[in-house]
């Protein structure tokens, strides 16, 4: 069908040699599609070489073959015509679905790339709760709460001095039961008192547990 | 031409994403390890050999942002790099046996945090990877022997509750023994998992492994919901806080039960953390006291 095509063009531009142009046409003949394709292009043809022409300058050549002349030129043009040349926006829903899908992977990446990791909890979860942990310390330089919600780093729940030496911090957490200790100047591990119940921390102290409920 | 320039463009714009997204979590962490000023301090050959079990306990799939956190931990407390090697290998291996990893990565975290000499971290790792495999077999038997699994990593879960558990000497009988009268009544693994949780901290408290299974068995029998193992425990704890001996506890919790009505209900918070939930509160404001007097009521201070 497309060889057939190719040769319908052969036999317009007057390249087809006559047997062939009889085999052709056969084909055409027994192919409606192609006959009307054949017959529209044929009527193309004859309204071209109806038409008035025009004569071309005797510098056209010329003219075209400056402005080709820098090829490197031409190309940068592409490129910027590629970038800043305005064009039509067209779009459909398998675009679309794969635009979106990347950008939630970009924020998603982007996210990630911000928390570092470091939080396996979520504020962004529905079912997060915010837990405030108090500590009561007026000497105290500096105090965080660490536990198995910040892989124990003594840097990601640094506590806040509130008035009377009261140390304090919010931290949303998803339900479930929770290790912690809290952190006085950097180096002294404490277990809360106060805490709802406590765990063996498999070396030997007492961890803090506060428990989450669904509310 | 232009349709070529575009097909690039976009095929480019989609691999730099996709690349940017896949290794934002894996290429960031390790890449920064590697440029780490704690990592430059390791002599150049143990560091390629260090690099190589990372990147092979990636592949396995250990997460990066955990190795990253340990090597980095270890090499700011001076763990040697054939230490930081074993226990990133011990990683490998656990997750290659198919055992759930976040126990075992909380506990060389919670040891590094609290500064525990590497010896003691590693014997205690070590036995917890024993006790997870031997959990992993239990709760797999009971599991082919029809007990469900919920939604989620339930049966993770349970593993590392079992894992606790044995860690804290419940014997397995007794966890089988649970096990095998919840499986009878068609109970999800959730409630082997309460059931054992509530086993294990009842023995925390004081409560002997055999008081400890017997109450359990005796609340499966009532038929308790895994709420109610829970503020069963809650219970227990209040009792003891207040002065209660465990035997008290154990007298209370067995006229309880055996009263018929479940006692516990509703639901609530204790303890020294404030619940917050929006433009509601609930629980007890606790407050901790320490500091100045090196750990009030019972706190205790581990300073090292």
């Amino acid at each position: 069908m497309d060889n057939d095509r190719e040769l319908i063009h052969k036999l317009l531009d007057g390249g087809l040699p006559s047997d062939e142009t009889a085999a052709l046409m056969k084909r055409v003949n027994s192919d409606p599609d192609l006959l009307e394709e054949f017959t529209l292009l044929k009527e193309a043809v004859t309204v071209i070489e109806k038409s008035e022409r025009k004569q071309a300058s005797a510098s056209f050549t010329s003219d075209v073959m400056r402005r080709l002349s820098s090829g490197a030129k031409a190309e940068r043009k592409g490129w910027r015509n590629f970038f800043f040349g305005e064009r039509i926006f067209r779009w459909n829903m398998a675009y679309a679905a794969a635009a979106l899908l990347l950008a939630v992977l970009t924020a998603g990446g982007i996210y990630n790339f911000r928390s570092g990791g470091q939080i396996p909890y979520s504020a962004l979860d529905k079912s997060a709760v915010t837990v405030k942990f108090n500590f009561y310390s007026p000497d105290a330089k500096s105090v965080s709460v660490a536990g198995d919600f910040n892989k124990w780093r003594t840097d990601a729940g640094v506590m806040r001095r509130e008035e009377g030496g009261i140390w304090t911090i919010k931290i949303p957490l998803k339900p479930g039961a929770y290790n912690y200790m809290f952190v006085m100047n950097g180096d002294a591990w404490i277990t809360d008192p106060e805490a709802a119940a406590y765990h063996d921390d498999g070396f030997g102290y007492k961890n803090s547990v506060v428990r989450v409920d669904k509310l | 031409m232009k349709s070529i320039k575009t097909r690039i463009f976009i095929f480019c714009i989609i691999l730099l994403a996709g690349c940017g997204v896949a290794s934002a979590d894996t290429g960031k962490d390790m890449e920064e390890l590697r440029l780490s000023p704690e990592m430059s301090a390791v002599p150049l050959d143990e560091r390629e050999s260090l690099l190589k079990i990372l990147n092979d306990a990636v592949k396995a799939g250990v997460p990066s942002t955990d190795i990253a956190l340990i090597v980095k931990r270890g090499l700011a407390r001076g763990w040697e790099s054939k230490s930081i090697k074993e226990s990133v290998l011990l990683l490998t291996k656990t997750e290659q046996q198919g055992l759930p990893l976040t126990s075992l990565l909380d506990r060389f975290h919670q040891g590094q945090a609290k500064g525990v000499p590497f010896e003691r971290v590693s014997a205690s790792a070590n036995k917890l990877t024993e006790k997870l495999s031997a959990a992993d077999g239990m709760v797999g038997s009971l599991m082919r022997g029809g007990m469900k699994e919920g939604k989620g990593d339930e049966k993770g879960k349970t593993i590392q509750t079992v894992a606790r558990a044995m860690e804290r000497s419940v014997p397995d009988a007794a966890v089988m023994q649970i096990g095998a009268k919840l499986m009878k009544s068609n109970s999800p693994l959730s409630k082997l998992d309460a059931a054992v949780s509530t086993m294990t901290n009842a023995i925390e408290m004081g409560m002997q492994p055999a008081q400890a299974s017997k109450m359990m068995n005796m609340a499966i029998d009532k038929g308790y919901s895994e709420t109610d193992m829970m503020m069963m425990e809650r219970e227990m704890f209040s009792m003891m806080r207040d002065g209660a001996t465990m035997n008290d506890v154990m007298r209370n919790m067995e006229t309880m039960m055996n009263s018929g009505g479940m006692g516990f209900s509703g639901s609530g918070m204790g303890g020294g953390a404030m619940i917050h939930n929006g433009t509601g509160m609930s629980g007890s404001p606790g407050m901790t006291h320490g500091g100045s007097g090196m750990g009030g009521g019972g706190g205790g201070m581990h300073g090292r």
